[in-house]
């Protein structure tokens, strides 16, 4: 192993020892590390914005004048000098024209994108699962099948209605809220098992990378030793 | 009287309210010395030791009934009430002749003795007495509410915004101003204005009854005599106990009814009152002689000042007076302002709230975090000990022996059916932070791809990718509305768009492409492809590489179709049929994996005899 | 009315927008030139954010502000980060190396004092949270996963054992479609709103 690959070696290892320092508690040493993680990633991610995305969409056109694209790269421009003066607090109100723009794009593209992607096939799904195909078998219901289409259905809506505002009213029929009561709790259990599952991955997740580190420690102390 | 001179303690519930609360806040119960004024020692309102001096003013004011002409003789009539002894005087005789001599002896006693009634109904004499001492002061309470309300339809009601005339003086003042016009001349005026402040606070006779005149339109000479006796009537009876029922008396002033030795502060209420009347939002009944009334009595700390500053004209002479010889124990508020109720409440709650800095009101909710600070390093230390142990003492690590859901089964199957004849688009998205749950999956991703001689297009939108793992083909500028444009857009007539300027090879990365393998550690970004880049390239088959925190997101999407395959995290590496170890040590896996399961069962063990304790001691207690 | 530019802007252009993409194949060009155009606008407003980033904690070091330490060291970071990049290119693989070095134990830390975060928030989450349905359904779920996950036993030695755990590794789809289908609805109506121009801000 040569020097310098020793030294970055090393450099990591100094750094992931400040982080884990968090474990005495908000120490300098974290803060340091931290903020060095934040500065790397701001220095790396403006020079690749700028090196390959506004130099070669918006500047490089621009130098094309008179031809179209260029004349088109002005907007762009337009907008993104107007963009700039967010910074400044007495002309800020400028830079909403951008920003409206930018935002009814993205609404736009939300609005196709959701129904087409998630809501629409979601709903086709739980609705598809009670086709006649699906719930027999020969002429014989499935009833696994029909089990889980009914689950299914069930589920969905009683996780919607955990998260449904309504308005808390004293209602004259206390049977209505009861049984509202009872399936925004069967949404609940069905959300908690879903936030279970999350939670065992995230710390799957977490435990991978932890034993990756404590096996790299092993490692460096083994060569260190070894020689 | 609490500790705290600005709180009192009810007397029934012991609960500690403001000093100006009509009721507690607790129990609701009305609160004695309703009506408190300060420079009043409270002693003097509370006390019934001296029942004779309460009952001093309202006795000189029956007694001064008795020149008035609306009152019956109240001689003949106390005997009459003292059982009709003219009527009876012939009998009598022959009664008594025949009396057992315990009757005898009571009448001889009652005869020695006085009243057993009470002083305040011998004071108050017969109850026609007192029907008329009422009817008296409903009338002349009547006749102000009048002239209140002639005043009212004169003057339209001004809005609060709207209370700011010309010169920018309120209407309040103005009207104060007006009632009391500067008169050096007139000796009374003079009077009002040469008093010294100590007497200022007390207002006299003179003083009300100029008040009461104006108010009333009655001239001076003809009248002076009735209304002086008017005002004993209206200042004797309102020096009275708060306790006694007397329904109009808050509907009449604003003067607290306590205040004996200083009957003439009626008065100046009046003038007030109009003043007040001009702010009708100030009052919840729009009802300016029932607000005073509740306004001042509740007050008293403000009442003086109102008082002067109703009387008096907002002269610098006598308002530089009130400053400097007033002392209000409390508050130093200006003697020429009039307060309305809500203001001197929010200034009451403003005091409060200073008096409270820098003490802590409640109580703490969370435990030290010295002690969690500890727990957490010895939680971190014992799985880190685990995992140490599991690396250095596990011995050679197998693959485990996890259940392989059917996502994982389906990913391989369709990384296996993938042939030679399209490109696959392998799209990069993840972090340093979770290379250690993906970069294994893909390097055995692409090995199996290798030996199946696909083509890969390797592109990313994440600058992190630049540098991490395998080195991407492209850089899409600007995420996924880059991964939208090339999916949505065509080549235009005039030239080129501005994206396929920022690439370095094809700019169609979607060309000839059936299959997409997403490379991300976040459900977002897998979601946000299946909503805007796959409804516009539908013939293209996605499958996922992803974390073991984002499959349970994702699963809704493999479930409807919209995904071929998700393999998540390392611990799903034997679904890829390879007989290679996994790139994590399964023993540290497994050591890790059971402490948590062990300190979540504690979690729940420590919760139960938690709330066991609580139950124990709720019974015992 | 100047507070308003914004909000009729955003709701021409969405409307727009949408107009093309439901005709996509005939205005594909224009699509694209709208959408490449925000590219750039969203670049810049990135820029934008981390040039504001930058200035306040140069303010903070001229203000001597308490905790400007940690202000230097980002200051220094991004320094040298854009410095070196622009001298040897960002392609260059010895700065990206460089990088590499810097950034993957620092991250990979992190992840892993997740775990270590977790494990302490899993001892309180009774205590803080008490019982109720969620809480006990959530404890039940992830302690039969982490079963699932310890591989400790061999499942597979029955069909129907296999057809149970696959039941219940698929139980989260159920909770996890309700969700992606509620957040997908408040999306679209958000979006609806911006197009709607419901969403003017109060002066």
């Amino acid at each position: 192993m040569s020097s310098l690959d020793l030294l970055l070696l090393l450099a990591g290892l100094v750094l992931s020892l400040m982080v884990f320092g968090y474990l005495f508690g908000d120490t300098v040493l974290f803060g340091i590390a931290l903020y060095v993680l934040v500065g790397v990633t701001a220095g790396f991610t403006t020079l690749v914005l700028l090196q390959k995305v506004l130099i070669p969409m918006l500047i490089n056109p621009l130098t094309t004048f008179p031809e179209t694209s260029a004349l088109l790269a002005l907007v762009p421009l337009l907008l993104s000098l107007l963009l700039i003066f967010i910074l400044f607090k007495k002309s800020s109100k400028i830079s909403g024209i951008p920003l409206g723009f930018l935002g009814g794009v993205l609404a736009a593209a939300l609005i196709v994108g959701v129904s087409r992607g998630t809501v629409v096939p979601q709903l086709l799904s739980v609705i598809d699962a009670f086709e006649p195909d699906r719930l027999t078998t020969a002429g014989m219901p499935v009833w696994s099948a029909i089990f889980e289409a009914f689950m299914m259905l069930a589920g969905v809506l009683a996780v919607l209605f955990v998260f449904h505002h309504r308005r808390t009213q004293k209602t004259s029929d206390g049977n209505w809220g009861t049984w509202l009561g009872g399936v925004s709790g069967l949404g609940q259990v069905f959300v908690g098992i879903t936030f279970g599952a999350v939670f065992v991955g995230l710390f799957s997740t977490g435990l991978t990378a932890l034993i990756a580190y404590v096996q790299n420690l092993v490692d460096f102390v083994r060569l260190w030793i070894g020689g | 009287m609490s500790d705290n001179p600005d709180l009192r303690i009810c007397p029934n519930c012991g609960q500690e309210n403001s000093l100006y609360t009509l009721r507690c806040i607790r129990c609701g119960e009305e609160m004695e010395e309703l009506f408190q004024l300060e420079g009043f020692d409270p002693s003097e309102q509370l006390s019934n030791d001296s029942p004779q001096e309460d009952q001093a003013p309202l006795s000189e004011v029956l007694a001064s009934l008795d020149d008035s002409p609306l009152l019956a003789e109240p001689v003949e009539n106390h005997v009459d009430e003292n059982g009709g002894d003219h009527a009876g005087d012939d009998q009598s005789s022959v009664v008594e002749k025949e009396l057992p001599d315990w009757l005898e002896r009571v009448r001889q006693r009652a005869q020695e003795e006085e009243d057993a009634s009470g002083e305040l109904s011998k004071l108050g004499h017969t109850s026609k007495e007192r029907r008329q001492v009422d009817e008296a002061f409903d009338d002349i309470l009547r006749r102000i509410r009048e002239q209140n309300e002639r005043e009212k339809t004169r003057k339209p009601r001004t809005t609060e915004q709207g209370m700011v005339d010309e010169k920018g003086d309120p209407e309040w003042l103005r009207r104060i101003r007006e009632l009391h016009p500067k008169n050096e001349e007139d000796p009374r005026e003079t009077t009002l204005k040469g008093l010294p402040l100590e007497d200022d606070d007390a207002w006299t006779k003179e003083e009300l009854q100029e008040l009461l005149r104006r108010e009333m339109g009655i001239s001076e000479h003809a009248d002076q005599a009735a209304e002086d006796e008017k005002f004993e009537e209206i200042e004797t009876i309102d020096s009275a106990e708060p306790s006694i029922d007397l329904p109009f008396q808050e509907n009449f002033h604003n003067i607290a009814d306590d205040d004996q030795d200083e009957p003439q502060e009626e008065e100046p209420a009046e003038p007030e009152e109009e003043a007040n009347a001009e702010e009708p939002e100030s009052f919840p009944d729009n009802d300016p002689e029932t607000e005073n009334a509740i306004d001042e009595p509740e007050e008293p700390d403000g009442g003086l000042q109102d008082q002067e500053g109703a009387v008096e004209q907002p002269d610098e002479e006598t308002a530089e007076e009130a400053e400097s010889e007033i002392t209000p124990p409390v508050d130093k508020v200006l003697p020429d302002l009039l307060l309305l109720r809500n203001q001197r409440e929010r200034a009451q709650v403003l005091r409060e709230v200073i008096a409270q800095e820098g003490q802590r009101t409640i109580t703490l909710l969370h435990e030290p975090a010295r002690q969690g600070k500890i727990g957490r390093f010895v939680l971190a230390l014992m799985l880190i000990l685990a995992v140490l142990g599991g690396i250095l003492f596990g011995g050679e690590a197998g693959i485990a022996n996890q259940p392989i859901p059917a996502p994982a089964l389906a990913f391989e199957e369709n990384l296996r059916s993938i042939t030679s004849t399209h490109p696959v688009l392998l799209v990069l998205d993840y972090h340093a932070a979770t290379r250690g749950d993906i970069e294994p999956l893909v390097q055995e991703i692409l090995a199996i791809l290798d030996s199946n001689r696909v083509t890969t297009r390797i592109v990313t939108a994440n600058p992190e990718n630049l540098w991490l793992g395998e080195t991407p083909d492209e850089f899409i500028p600007g995420d996924m509305l880059g991964y939208l444009s090339a999916a949505v857009s065509s080549d235009p007539a005039w030239g080129q768009l501005p994206l396929a300027q920022g690439f370095s090879g094809d700019a169609k990365i979607y060309h000839e492409v059936d299959q997409a393998i997403l490379i991300s550690d976040s459900s977002e970004f897998v979601r946000a492809w299946l909503e805007q880049v796959s409804p516009w390239q539908s013939g293209i088959q996605t499958s996922v590489v992803t974390t073991s925190v984002s499959e349970p997101m994702l699963l809704p999407y493999f479930e409807s179709g919209q995904l071929r395959g998700i393999i998540a995290g390392a611990s799903q590496f034997r679904a890829l049929g390879t007989t290679q170890q996994g790139s994590i040590n399964q023993y540290a896996w497994q050591a890790g994996t059971l402490l948590m399961m062990i300190v979540l069962i504690l979690g729940m063990i420590m919760k139960v005899d938690e709330d066991r304790q609580r139950r124990t001691e709720e019974r015992s207690q | 009315m100047k507070q308003r530019t914004p909000v009729i802007i955003a709701a021409v252009s969405g409307v727009l927008l949408l107009v093309a993409f439901f005709f996509q194949p005939f205005t594909s060009p224009y699509l694209g030139l709208v959408l490449n155009w925000a590219i750039i606008l969203a670049s810049v407003a990135f820029l934008v954010a981390i040039a504001s980033l930058v200035v306040t904690h140069i303010r903070f070091i001229i203000n001597g502000r308490k905790g400007f330490l940690f202000s230097l060291v980002f200051i220094l970071a991004f320094v040298l980060t854009v410095v070196f990049g622009l001298y040897l290119g960002i392609d260059d693989q010895q700065y990206l190396e460089a990088i590499h070095t810097v950034l993957v134990p620092i991250q990979s830390a992190l992840m892993g004092l997740i775990a270590l975060v977790l494990m302490s928030a899993a001892v309180k989450l009774f205590r803080t949270r008490g019982w109720s349905i969620l809480t006990v359904s959530f404890g039940g779920s992830a302690l039969v996963f982490l079963f699932l996950n310890l591989g400790f036993l061999r499942l597979d030695f029955s069909e129907g054992l296999n057809d149970v755990i696959a039941m219940v590794q698929r139980l989260p789809v159920i909770g996890a479609r309700g969700l992606l289908i509620g957040a997908g609805l408040g999306a679209l109506l958000m979006a609806l709103r911006v197009l709607f121009g419901q969403e003017a801000h109060n002066e």
